[in-house]
């Protein structure tokens, strides 16, 4: 058996955790996710293939295996909840769907009726940021890793927080997923890191910065109007930034304008562009933002959105730092 | 029944459901750990039905645990106060802080209500017990002379 695959299913019912158990051992090894979704069958998903189970889940045992993930205590993790996620014991997560509950200020206060579960597996991979280390000469510093929903880019801040064990890093984790604290504990390796968990960003970094002395701040996921306001934090302040965004591709990264914004504060020196989910954890290409904004045509950032029909990226190509240039936005030949 | 125990333990309950509040209130523990909490505080060592649902929840769902534990705990309060006692199950953990507060305020009610009563019988039917049980010692006496 799997000690991931047991690690998670073991916070199902009983009945639910007997059924996964069955699953072949080849498929338990290489899960990724376990899909529980009302009134339809239990999935596996593991190699970008679907295993399914032949057991149709009803409302009741969506919502059992709902207050079984929470330990039969929802008011503890009513914040994780509103949110979408519970963090698991083992850096695993469960994503929820169900019904939104608003307030009359039309802020979601909770969910009820959940209708389906999604139980990520956490396996925190080290080394997977070597490759980004040795590309940058270990420079890891306002460094923005852009990649597609499920490319890597946690797993890899993950272990670039692990490799600056001896630095002192403030990590600012809204959403859990960088160090899956449970009761205070880091479930994922994080080194000497000091762990903000479950703050929102602006409030985390300020923290960070008068109370913890940190020469880098790592978060996830950064996006948002709020997260500017977080990033200037920042700027100015003595202290790195590595964080992480939501793009498929370097296009769909200059269409958005809050990135762009974000990448105006100057926090950011380079962006790291992953292959995707199907090479997770890869790097595609580094952007240095000056050469971005030099390409622009003015110091005004202008509209990225315009076809670069003459700026391509430098395909990274697996050679010895020596002989890499990192100043990469340049045309294919 | 034992009118003394009865005051007490329902006394005891009273302070039981005050904790779990604030805990919940202040600390949004979860119930695995507000259990382990109760366990340690001597103020609820008379409460030997926490011993059981802490080891319970180790092999069931927590509501579960909690209603074996009173089922099985070799109490001195009434049936309608263990009813009570048991329907905690439902509302601890099953909601959010708020509305698990208030559905303990009522219990917390209810359990009041019930010392009220017990402490009133205590009075009362004490009294006449312990008058009865001196009258009945005079007779044996009397009847042996």
């Amino acid at each position: 058996m799997d000690v991931k695959f047991s690690e998670i299913i073991q916070k199902l019912p009983d009945k639910i955790e007997h059924i996964l158990l069955k699953t072949p051992i080849d498929i338990q090894k290489n899960a990724r996710e376990i899909r529980l979704r009302a009134g339809r069958k239990i999935c596996v998903i593991y190699e970008n293939k679907l295993y399914s189970v032949n057991k149709i889940l009803d409302s009741a045992e969506i919502q059992e295996c709902f207050k079984s993930i929470c330990g039969y205590s929802v008011h503890t993790h009513l914040h994780e909840i509103i949110h979408g996620f519970i963090t698991m014991s083992g850096g695993h997560r469960a994503g929820l769907a169900g019904t939104a509950i608003y307030d009359e200020n039309n802020k979601l206060i909770n969910l009820r009726a959940i209708s389906s579960i999604n139980l990520r597996i956490s396996r925190q991979i080290c080394g997977v940021a070597q490759e980004l280390i040795d590309i940058l000469g270990g420079e890891l510093g306002k460094l923005l890793i852009v990649g597609a929903p499920a490319s890597g880019k946690t797993t890899l801040l993950t272990d670039i927080v692990k490799h600056l064990g001896c630095r002192t890093v403030s990590v600012v984790d809204s959403r859990g997923e960088i160090a899956s604290c449970l009761n205070g504990i880091p479930q994922h390796n994080v080194g000497n890191a000091d762990v903000f968990d479950c703050w929102n960003k602006e409030d985390a970094i300020v923290s960070a910065i008068k109370a913890m002395s940190p020469e880098f701040i790592v978060c996830d996921e950064i996006g948002n109007e709020a997260d500017i306001k977080a990033v200037e934090a920042c700027v100015g302040a003595g202290v790195e930034l590595i964080a992480t965004a939501h793009a498929g591709n370097f296009q769909d990264m200059v269409k958005r304008n809050v990135i762009k914004k974000i990448l105006k504060t100057g926090a950011f020196e380079n962006i790291a562009i992953l292959k995707g989910k199907f090479e997770p954890c890869k790097v595609e290409s580094i952007v240095k933002v000056s050469e971005l904004f030099a390409r622009a045509g003015h110091s005004d950032f202008g509209d990225l959105s315009r076809d670069y029909g003459d700026i391509t990226l430098c395909e990274f190509k697996n050679e010895p730092k020596a002989n890499r240039e990192i100043n990469t936005i340049s045309k294919l030949d | 029944m034992n009118l003394k125990m009865n005051q007490k333990q329902i006394e005891k309950l009273i302070q039981l459901v005050n904790w779990i509040k604030t805990e919940i209130r202040y600390t949004q523990s979860e119930i695995y750990d507000i259990v382990k909490d109760l366990l340690n505080n001597n103020n609820f060592k008379s409460l030997s039905f926490l011993n059981d649902v802490k080891n319970n929840m180790n092999s069931m769902p927590f509501p579960t645990a909690w209603k074996t534990a009173i089922t099985s705990w070799n109490s001195s309060i009434l049936k309608e106060d263990e009813e009570l006692l048991s329907s905690m199950a439902n509302i601890l953990g099953a909601s959010d802080s708020t509305g698990q507060i208030s559905a303990l305020d009522h219990i917390e009610k209810r359990f009041e209500a019930s010392y009220e009563v017990a402490k009133n019988l205590c009075q009362t039917k004490g009294k006449l017990y312990k008058s009865l049980g001196i009258l009945m010692g005079l007779a044996v006496c009397v009847i042996f002379i």
